[in-house]
């Protein structure tokens, strides 16, 4: 399904016409889910004045953000900042598994080439330990062989990087709401 | 070079470094990031990423003369190269990284020097470029203030 979004300086919280669908089955840096849902807190709210939906951001969104290249990792938090999501850092598996320890996140994004170990294996570690947030996998080039393997392992989603700003609307829109096990 | 000329050439620079390939979107995406907190944060991402892929193509350089060649290390490494030059939006490197993926997947390793020799290319060609921009909208910007 293909949303038509917001302007750039689009804010979570801000009101936004209701989404226009058209297939998309584009495989290649587009929209891999597993299948698990959509997140629900409440979903979006029409307002019964304009007809337009808003969404609803009641917290700010956290993300932890698993990457082994720096210049991605400082890019990539910026942005996601700018989209109103506090943001943490990591550039191994090992330091995102103490991270998850004492803290929880809406979002986990995770590259498939971590220093210690690859993006599904820790997938699969998170989702072991109990692990409910939404778990994007990320490649710097498209692979479905590698799509499968996070997928399988229990990331909901799967981008080519750099995400943009329209996939990133999605993931974030999917944000507006609780996970459903 | 009054202040309106130079408007006009950082505007006209700008626009011929997407027109020609050498930006994408991506680095649209970095200026939205740019405000008076973080005034220099395009410029200061670009450096960042220049310095780190220094190091990303000394080790590129040294995996393709090892021998036997180890293309899973080869991939790793331009795995990490190019997801750091797409984060800046370096369209015409990235394009050479997926050419050097595919030689790498198919074991080809004189398609992937071949292909590394047009990667340095083109990433030296997008540096030139960039400082040439970047100088010319502080020299705009210095205009404006002054």
């Amino acid at each position: 399904m293909k949303l038509i979004f917001p302007p750039r300086d689009f804010q979570l919280g801000q009101a936004m016409e209701p989404p226009i669908a058209s297939s998309n089955s584009s495989g290649h840096g587009g929209n891999s889910s597993s299948g698990r849902g959509p997140m629900h807190f409440g979903g979006p709210s029409q307002n019964p004045s304009n007809g337009y939906f808003s969404v609803v951001n009641r917290n700010r969104p956290t993300a932890l953000l698993l990457d082994g290249d720096r210049i991605y990792r400082m890019v990539q938090k910026g942005i996601l900042q700018h989209y109103g999501v506090d943001t943490q850092n990591v550039d191994n598996g090992t330091a995102a598994i103490n991270v998850l320890m004492g803290n929880s996140f809406n979002l986990i994004v995770i590259d498939i080439n971590l220093p210690d170990m690859d993006g599904p294996e820790i997938t699969r570690q998170m989702r072991a330990m109990g692990v409910g947030s939404k778990i994007v996998g990320t490649t710097s080039c498209w692979c479905e062989r590698d799509r499968q393997a996070f997928l399988n392992a229990g990331a909901d989603e799967f981008f080519e990087k750099p995400l943009s700003s329209e996939t990133l609307l999605i993931i974030l829109t999917e944000l507006d709401g609780g996970y459903e096990a | 070079m009054d202040r309106r000329h130079l408007r006009q050439q950082v505007t006209y620079v700008r626009k011929s470094l997407f027109d020609q390939g050498y930006l994408d979107d991506q680095f649209m995406q970095l200026e939205d990031l740019q405000d008076d907190a973080n005034p220099n944060f395009v410029e200061e991402i670009v450096a960042s990423f220049y310095s780190d892929s220094a190091r990303l193509i000394q080790n590129i350089e040294q995996a393709l003369v090892s021998r036997p060649v180890d293309f899973g290390k080869l991939d790793d490494c331009m795995h990490q190269f190019k997801g750091s030059s797409s984060s800046i939006g370096a369209k015409k490197v990235n394009m050479e990284c997926s050419q050097f993926r595919e030689y790498c997947c198919a074991g080809n390793i004189e398609g992937c020097i071949r292909t590394f020799q047009q990667i340095k290319q083109e990433h030296a060609t997008l540096r030139k470029k960039l400082e040439n921009f970047f100088q010319l909208a502080r020299q705009a910007g210095q205009a404006e203030t002054a």
